[in-house]
This record gives structure tokens, C-alpha cells and sequence, in this order.
């Protein structure tokens, strides 16, 4: 459970680190940013409760958010994809 | 209340979402101002339809307005006139004056699509080749600078505005004469920003800017804009200056396209200097 937390910890960190520094700089053919931050939120074990993933989304939006200083774009944007994956993982 | 108590826990997971869903629209509204003002538009779409209509009516009322300010604009231009100076002499009348020579003419034109709202804002203009416009006029506007002709049809002509991104405009502050480039930031369409002010040149704000003239695009002393505000960033050797435009972008209907008829020399005059670097 520990391990899990640093682990997920770190790859949160790392992975807006990542993004607010180098990929929010690529622009593939002018307009196509690659927001590879998302992956954080697919990666979350599957039994991790699900109001723990919604908090986790809307911490990484706007974590990301303030990056791009569009606060709030990001965020329900993941939000919503927290929500998703609940449903998803029940269905499949 | 028991009933109610279980119908949240029940669906506590959604009632989460939604509350999260909804910070993060409110600080979305709230910190971007395109979204604000689409909101703000998508809700007022059936009453925009009936602006629309009142706009329709309310313009012919504003042609008064217009009216006057074109009947300004023509007595200033009439006194300007060389017609209009008597002789003081009144024996030697010379039909070729060589003392004289025109350097611009004017057409006017109307704007007939117009955007503010973009990064890149063009206007298009009801006149075209065979008016004798070609591609780098200026426009103007009897309030001021309203940009340079970039592509041109028979009968129409695109013009990119000042505010587009990529314009810069050559202008320099009346009282002093220093001069600096004038560029649009996005946003709003009634200010942009003088470049290239030294830090040791006085302002004060309200100061007039026009047109240098330098690139004979546009006439010298044509009005830009007055100064809105400006600061000194510490470490830094020129001013932000924000420019309050003189023209409203939002409300062009009658301009003057401007030809120079000594462009042409000058930029050959001026090639010459390359070509021996």
C-alpha cells in the first residue's frame, strides 16, 4: 500500500514534469501537442477506489492546468476521464 | 431524510463527479476569457437574433454621425486644397508646377467583412484591380491607420489589419518624434503595444502617435493612437507602452486606400544600398 503510494507519487510528479516541460513545447505539424500525462490516470491499479481516482484526475488537471495557465481545461477533462474509467472497468 | 441520506451514499461516486465536473467548469468560465465569452454567446443566441435586427435599424440612425464625419473630413481636405489659396501676386500662373508634386492618392472604399477576433484579422474591401489597387497599399480610415493590402481581386481586396500578429506598423510619439514599431498582442482590438521606445524618452499618457511614413505605406501624421499606460521593466532598456487605438476596429464602414506614387523609386533607391553591401 506504501509502495504504491511512492510509486504512483513519483510517476504523478514525473510524468507532469514531463509534460508541462517538454512535451507541452512539441507541436507535431503546428497544432498537435502529445499529452502523454493521461497515461497516469490509465496506469492506477484497477482496484484503487473510485472517488480516489476522480481526486487523483482533478489533481493531475490542474496540476497540468497550471502549466498552461488554462486553468480548468485540463481539469474537466480528467475528471471526466476518471469518471469513464469507473464505468469502463465495470462493463469490460 | 434517511431516504435521502442512503440516495447519497448510494451515489456518492456521481455526486462526486459532478462536483468536481463543476469547480472545474466554474474555474474554467471564470480564467479564460474565450470560454466566457462563448458561454456567454451560445446562451444568448435566440436574443442575438434581435440585436441583430435593432442593429439593423439603429445604423440608419448612426448615419448622421457618419454623414458628419465625412462632411469634416471633406471641408479639411477642401482647405488643404491648392485651389483654395489665392495667388498673392496674381500674374504668374504656372500649369506645370514643379514646386508641387503629388506624392499619394486616395481612394475611398468600404469595408465589407471585418474580424477582431482572431490572431490574424483581415478586412475585405469593395474595391479591387480594376480600381487600380495593387497588393501593399495602406489603408486608412478618417480616425486612422486601418492596415496594408495584401491580396487583391478585380473587384475586392483583402487587407491585413493591424490587428493581425504579424504587423507591425512603423509610428513614433508626436510631441518627442522618437520612433518605434506599434504591434497587436492578442486580445483586445482597442489597444496594441509600442516596441522599441528608449528608456530615457518622456512620456506621458495621452500622448498622440502617428505615423512615421517611413515605408510610404501610409502618409506621415497619420493618427495611431494616444497612450493608455506604459512601464519600465527594471533591467530592461525600452518601455511597454499599451496604445489606446484611435480606430474602432469593431465599426469600420468608410476608409481610404492610399497609393504613393514614389514607393516604387524609394524601394529601388533603397535596394541600391544592399546590393553594395
Amino acid at each position: 500500500m506504501i509502495g504504491n503510494v511512492i510509486k504512483y507519487g513519483a510517476s504523478f510528479i514525473l510524468l507532469v514534469l514531463f509534460q508541462g516541460l517538454i512535451l507541452n513545447n512539441v507541436e507535431f505539424g503546428g497544432y498537435v501537442v502529445p499529452f502523454l500525462y493521461v497515461f497516469f490516470i490509465l496506469s492506477l491499479p484497477f482496484e484503487t477506489p473510485n472517488w480516489i481516482v476522480l481526486l487523483l484526475g482533478f489533481a493531475l488537471g490542474v496540476a497540468i492546468d497550471s502549466f498552461t495557465s488554462t486553468l480548468g481545461m485540463h481539469t474537466s477533462a480528467t475528471v471526466f476521464m476518471a469518471f469513464c474509467r469507473a464505468y469502463l472497468l465495470k462493463t469490460s | 431524510m434517511k431516504n435521502l441520506i442512503r440516495f447519497l451514499s448510494k451515489n456518492s461516486f456521481l455526486f462526486l463527479f459532478i462536483f468536481l465536473l463543476f469547480i472545474s467548469f466554474i474555474l474554467l468560465v471564470r480564467t479564460n476569457n474565450y470560454q466566457n465569452s462563448k458561454v456567454f454567446n451560445s446562451s444568448n443566441f435566440l436574443i442575438g437574433n434581435l440585436y441583430s435586427t435593432i442593429n439593423n435599424v439603429n445604423d440608419y440612425f448612426n448615419l448622421k454621425e457618419v454623414n458628419a464625419e465625412l462632411a469634416e473630413q471633406n471641408a479639411r481636405l477642401k482647405s488643404t486644397q491648392i485651389g483654395t489659396f489665392s495667388k498673392i501676386n496674381g500674374i504668374i500662373v504656372e500649369i506645370n508646377d514643379t514646386i508641387y508634386t503629388q506624392k499619394y492618392v486616395y481612394t475611398s472604399a468600404k469595408a465589407i467583412n471585418n474580424s477582431t477576433n482572431k490572431r490574424e484579422n483581415y478586412i475585405t474591401i469593395d474595391k479591387g484591380s480594376l480600381n487600380g489597387i495593387e497588393a501593399g497599399m495602406g489603408v486608412i480610415s478618417a480616425k486612422g491607420v486601418i492596415g496594408t493590402v495584401k491580396n487583391v481581386s478585380e473587384n475586392f481586396c483583402s487587407v491585413i489589419s493591424v490587428l493581425h500578429e504579424k504587423n507591425a506598423v512603423s509610428a513614433k510619439i508626436k510631441k518627442s518624434g522618437y520612433i518605434g514599431s506599434l504591434v497587436w498582442e492578442l486580445g483586445d482590438y482597442r489597444s496594441a503595444q509600442l516596441k522599441d521606445i528608449p528608456n530615457h524618452v518622456e512620456l506621458n499618457v495621452g500622448d498622440v502617435i502617428i505615423t512615421t511614413g517611413y515605408s510610404m505605406v501610409y502618409p506621415e501624421g497619420i493618427l495611431v493612437g494616444t497612450i493608455k499606460d506604459f512601464d519600465l521593466p527594471e533591467g530592461n532598456n525600452f518601455y511597454n507602452i499599451n496604445i489606446k487605438l484611435s480606430v474602432d476596429y469593431k465599426s469600420l464602414s468608410h476608409v481610404f486606400i492610399v497609393k504613393s506614387w514614389m514607393k516604387e523609386e524609394q524601394e529601388e533607391l533603397e535596394a541600391l544600398n544592399d546590393a553594395v553591401q
